[in-house]
């Protein structure tokens, strides 16, 4: 596995369904993984993002619907025949065992010859830079260690895919970020098809190639991070991931140009190629927003006030009420450190934006 | 506050503590008891002895029905137990890991032996085993003693199951494990304070077993403390008090190797 021989396979999920005691969990998805690429199932719990994992690793049946790994339907093979790597939430690792018998578990059940085991058992803990933890109980390992044990572990059998169920939700964030890049890296130079799921937004942008929302047992939306950001296809994605302020209004012709007609009163500039339609929401992401003491072009910035202001360091989140519904929220970049005249609660104040970055959902 | 907090209950902590004292008192005074008595050169049970010999254990030891019934027992009880390991560690899993119709009722029927009065059981055990032609012979002491000593074995193991992490199944499977090397790599192991805790009961369970065997034990097919208690018809010397004195001894070591390897107080939860 540590010299790239490794087998790497697509994986082709066709129209699966799964229900539990008459709740359907899994709604007909289906799902398409090229060789090599790291694709992340996102999603809120409940949205049936794990039952999918699991009827991949085998772990559970589908009612209907086929799976199929480096062109082999694998749908009814037992699951100690797949050969897929999972890492689990809660790296289930086998407390009787030492971190080199973890390890080598997978090797042992395909009965490989004892002088194997042990080299690729050394060659495994390397890569996840471990050397010399083998006789170690797993017990005492942190849990960063742990989760490499458990990657280790998955990896050590050359599988044809790696699933990876939260593989950093039991971290905390400092150590979630840094094994972010390992897990990136990692992946990188071994080349294996890896689908994760998460419900952390930012580990998918950071870590997938693809993305693929999740939401009541549907896939939503299946593209690439910056797309899933930039251009969701509905609400629900676009409030799922990174924060968004929302529109609603009336399309309406000037001028042979398309507006917004938000209210009465407040006529908004949508980009170029606005699509006809009555009825539509626009979004537009905060960093999207500045904030300004005059006005700017008409159609394209509002006057509010200040309600509130979140600072978190690098940022901060201002909350203009304009009027709508909701308070505008607006990203600022902390870019000094001597100027202190900061957005203030209270203040009148414009809030400029390009029209060419309104969303139509 | 707190000094009424810390004053107050010290007089109840007293009291809690002499409580304790009467109450393990009474529970170990008649063992107490039985094991001076066993050195007494007297030739009845009567205390305070008068005197110290050890010639009922000699007399305990040399007598053939208690040697062969001794060895009855030991037989019986380590079947006995070793049929109620694979069962209960079976019937554990199935209550602990998997759902279906029925399990309450199953479970309530596995733990009703724990609950019914022994000698229902036993005259219950007598009829089944008598039309069965097992009346009195070693497999239907053998049955009879399973039934006792399987409610002991399943609860105890329950507890364990209950302890184990069910994705290390999941992570054994997808690791290329079949059921069996699912069970042997990582569930025995993993079973294994409550293999242990479950053998040492129901060896004792079934060894002290008196009631229901009393029903189905027979000529040459008697086990100890069955043995005893004929023995006791005839004759009032404290040589019944030199083996019970053996099996005091013996139910220790099983407690103290229990406490060792377990944990009472976990084993009892």
């Amino acid at each position: 596995m540590m010299h790239g021989k490794i087998a790497i396979a697509a994986l082709s999920v066709h129209a699966v369904v799964k229900s539990f005691g008459g709740a359907r969990v899994v709604k007909d998805v289906s799902l398409a993984i090229k060789p090599g690429e790291f694709i992340s199932l996102l999603g809120p719990s409940g949205c049936g993002k794990t039952t999918l994992l699991r009827m991949i690793a085998g772990l559970e049946l589908p009612d209907s619907g086929t799976i199929a790994l480096g062109g082999k339907d694998i749908t009814s093979v037992p699951v100690w025949e797949r050969n897929i790597g999972v890492v689990f939430q809660n790296y289930a690792l086998f407390p009787h065992m030492t971190v080199a018998q973890n390890i080598a578990f997978g090797l042992r059940t395909r009965k490989t010859p004892k002088s194997a085991i042990e080299t690729k058992v050394r060659d495994a803990l390397k890569l996840v830079r471990l050397d010399g933890f083998g006789p170690r109980s797993t017990e005492k390992l942190s849990g960063g260690q742990k989760q490499r044990v458990a990657l280790a572990r998955a990896l050590v059998t050359d599988p044809k895919l790696l699933l990876l169920d939260e593989p950093l939700g039991a971290l905390d964030r400092k150590l979630r970020e840094q094994m972010q890049v390992e897990l990136k890296m990692l992946q990188r130079e071994i080349g294996v098809t890896t689908l994760m799921v998460t419900h952390d937004q930012e580990e998918a942008l950071t870590l997938s190639d693809r993305i693929a929302v999740m939401s009541d047992g549907r896939i939503l939306q299946d593209d690439s991070p910056r797309e899933i950001y930039e251009r969701p296809r509905d609400a629900f994605v676009a409030d799922f991931i990174g924060m968004s302020n929302f529109m609603k209004g009336r399309v309406v012709d000037l001028d042979g140009n398309k507006q917004l007609a938000v209210s009465e009163n407040v006529i908004l500039k949508l980009p170029p190629d606005a699509r006809d339609a009555t009825e539509i929401s626009v979004f537009l992401r905060p960093e999207k927003l500045t904030l300004a003491e005059l006005p700017g072009a008409a159609g394209s910035s509002l006057p509010g006030r200040i309600v509130h202001v979140s600072y978190s360091g690098s940022v901060t989140h201002c909350f203009v009420d304009v009027g709508l519904q909701k308070p505008l929220t607006v990203l600022i970049t902390n870019r000094s450190n001597y100027d202190h005249a900061g957005p203030r609660i209270g203040e009148p104040i414009w809030v400029h934006w390009d029209a060419r970055n309104i969303v139509m959902l | 506050m707190m000094e009424t907090a810390r004053s107050l209950p010290s007089i109840w902590r007293v009291i809690n503590l002499w409580i304790v004292w009467i109450v393990l008192i009474f529970l170990l005074l008649p063992i107490l008891i039985v094991i001076p008595s066993a050195f007494n050169t007297e030739s009845t049970v009567t205390f305070p002895i008068h005197g110290f010999t050890l010639k009922w254990f000699t007399n305990a030891v040399s007598r053939a029905e208690f040697i062969r019934s001794f060895f009855l027992s030991v037989s019986v009880s380590v079947v006995a137990t070793l049929i109620s390991l694979a069962a209960g560690g079976l019937a554990a899993y199935a209550m602990v890991r998997r759902s279906f119709r029925g399990k309450g009722l199953l479970e309530l029927v596995l733990l009703s032996p724990l609950i019914f009065p022994s000698i229902v059981l036993a005259i219950a055990l007598t009829m089944v085993l008598g039309s069965l032609g097992l009346l009195r012979t070693f497999p239907g002491l053998v049955v009879a003693h399973t039934i006792v000593t399987l409610p002991y074995a399943v609860r105890a193991m329950i507890g364990t199951f209950h302890s184990i992490d069910p994705s290390l199944e999941e992570a054994a499977a997808v690791l290329g494990a079949r059921r069996i090397f699912v069970w042997r790599e990582v569930l025995v192991p993993l079973l294994r304070p409550g293999l242990l805790a479950a053998a040492i009961f129901s060896l004792i369970m079934s060894f002290d077993e008196f009631a229901v065997s009393f029903f189905v034990v027979g000529p040459g097919m008697t086990t100890l403390p069955i043995e005893l208690f004929n023995y006791t018809e005839f004759y009032s010397d404290p040589t019944i008090c030199a083996v019970s004195t053996i099996l005091i001894i013996l139910s220790a070591l099983a407690v103290v190797a229990i406490e060792r390897s377990v944990g009472l107080a976990k084993l009892m939860s």
